[in-house]
């Protein structure tokens, strides 16, 4: 374990100093960034714009749980979702070959080998934009829904990050579906919306979605303080769960990996 | 008839493809039904003062899928990443047939195959849900099918011009990520932009995304008369030939700086 700390560090340095060395992609990478934290926040807005509140959540509400979601996705594309791009690509080009040779965990080398700091301003935009309006809008907040809604959110990156990783591990078989990628962009977003939107959907669209309506929705409430005991356990259920599945079907996978040049 | 022999043996490519097809339209399906759903449970649960009906949120974002699969052109990250960047462009300057022409052929295929799957959805659902307003009458639907066609058209040059910024770029994501953000909020992929709050509106209306995605799939809708589809036309054709020229004179000035390297 120590062994995979000291390489993460490591990591994290060789990420901040590829930031640096191209400035016009660093400039770059930022504006789109600031932009997507914009969009992100702002679409809601005008969504919201002629409502007074949807599913039983008043339009502050709703805010409310928009600007989490900015928050939660931020540190999942930061850390992960950026890998997952690569991971598209490197089993695309075939260039497992590499990350299987090396002496680390395939799955941490897939999974951690990229940090785009660049999403540090969408997290900090979406920070400053959540505690606005929960000040603006009087929102409750005590000392032990801050702490849930922590874990929990810590819950949700699991769950999104074994969500992601499963649909990914496909590709071993799929290598042209590189797309998928942009697929789970779309899928993830659902998680921006309430809960109770997608119990309008067909039972069988529900069972597969559901873990996404857990994601976000899931600390959002345990900070408004409607959070009922069943969705906190069944969050931690299904996240540690999924984990274990993505892991197993990845070893799995692996077993049916057949390079480029083979 | 070299044009066509292109087109076909593209459509081959595109049609082995089909999954690769599949996901890309269910990008498309899945963003239009999302926000149809949160606008579906808004409208039935009672909001005083709602912008639309629910007929009216139905049929946009159904067109909205079309329009999705059909008018949202890909073309940019193949001309960035897989020409530019990894030196693909090389086999295509040799040939015969400008590079844009060829990348015209090379997506219009898979622009039909997806076209095609949300045309699908769109008369399944019509036969659910039969009172969605669409464009009826047979005199407005061929000046609704030439803003479509321009909207494709535009689509594709404002994409090959977002493509080859890769020529001065080293890592084309960061641009290729604002574009996504800018034509999502802008064509009107979140709402109608009619329904934008005042001092947006006339702003998200007026540029030229709106010409891409909009104002086909409103004029889809049938909601605009012939002289406004005429004017819409006319607008359209002003930012094709501004597009046109960005995009001669950057391929110009970009290809010079390409440098390939191949076997």
């Amino acid at each position: 374990m120590r062994k995979y700390f000291s390489i993460y560090r490591q990591l994290l340095k060789v990420n901040l100093a590829a930031l640096v060395t191209y400035r016009a992609n660093f400039i770059n990478s930022v504006i789109s960034s600031v932009a997507w934290g914009f969009f992100s926040l702002y679409s809601i807005v005008v969504l919201t714009s002629r409502i007074n509140s949807a599913y039983g959540w008043r339009r502050e509400e709703l805010l409310f749980l928009n600007g989490m979601y900015g928050i939660v996705i931020g540190i999942f594309h930061m850390f992960l979702s950026i890998n997952m791009r690569r991971f598209s690509r490197v089993i695309h080009y075939g260039e497992l070959d590499l990350v299987l040779a090396k002496p680390i965990d395939p799955q941490f080398a897939v999974s951690l080998w990229l940090v785009d700091y660049t999403m540090i301003l969408r997290i900090v935009m979406a920070l400053v934009y959540t505690t606005w309006i929960a000040t603006q809008f009087h929102l409750s907040l005590s000392f032990s829904h801050l702490i849930l809604m922590v874990v929990f959110s810590l819950a949700s990156l699991l769950l999104l990050y074994s969500l992601w990783f499963c649909i990914l591990t496909i590709l071993i078989w799929f290598t042209n579906l590189t797309n998928l990628v942009v697929l789970m962009f779309s899928v993830e977003s659902l998680a921006r919306f309430p809960r109770e939107m997608s119990w309008q959907l067909a039972s069988y669209f529900l069972f597969i979605v559901f873990p996404l309506t857990l994601v976000v929705n899931t600390p959002a409430r345990a900070y408004l303080g409607r959070l009922e005991s069943w969705e906190g356990v069944v969050l931690l259920g299904i996240a540690f769960g999924l984990f274990t599945v993505a892991r197993t079907f990845w070893k799995f996978a692996l077993r049916y990996y057949t390079s480029a040049s083979s | 008839m070299r044009y066509v022999r292109i087109f076909l043996l593209e459509a081959q490519y595109a049609l082995v493809y089909k999954s690769r097809s599949l996901v890309w339209f269910l990008v498309a399906l899945i963003n239009a039904t999302l926000y149809l759903l949160f606008w579906r449970g808004t409208l039935l649960h009672g909001n005083e003062g709602a912008p639309w009906s629910l007929s009216a949120a139905v049929s946009y974002y159904l067109l909205l899928i079309i329009a999705g699969s059909f008018l949202h052109v890909h073309i940019e990250e193949k001309v960035a990443f897989e020409d530019i960047q990894q030196g693909g462009l090389s086999a295509y300057l040799t040939r015969p047939f400008s590079y844009a022409q060829l990348m015209f052929l090379h997506e219009l295929p898979w622009r039909l195959v997806q076209g095609f799957l949300g045309m699908v959805v769109l008369f399944a659902v019509y036969q659910w849900f039969a009172h969605i307003p669409l464009v009826s009458s047979w005199i407005q639907l061929l000046p609704v099918l030439l803003v479509v066609l321009i909207g494709y058209i535009l689509t594709f040059i404002f994409k090959m011009i977002i493509g080859i910024t890769s020529f001065w770029l080293t890592d084309f994501s960061g641009i290729h990520n604002l574009e996504a953000i800018v034509f999502l909020l802008l064509g009107g992929f979140v709402m109608p932009l009619d329904l934008f709050p005042e001092g947006l509106r006339s702003v998200a209306l007026a540029q030229p995304m709106a010409y891409m995605i909009y104002y086909p799939v409103r004029a889809m809708q049938g909601y605009f008369d012939l002289p406004t589809l005429g004017r819409i036309a006319v607008i359209q054709l002003v930012w094709l030939i501004i597009f046109l020229t960005i995009y001669k004179r950057l391929w110009a000035m970009g290809v010079k700086r390409f440098t390939g390297v191949g076997q």
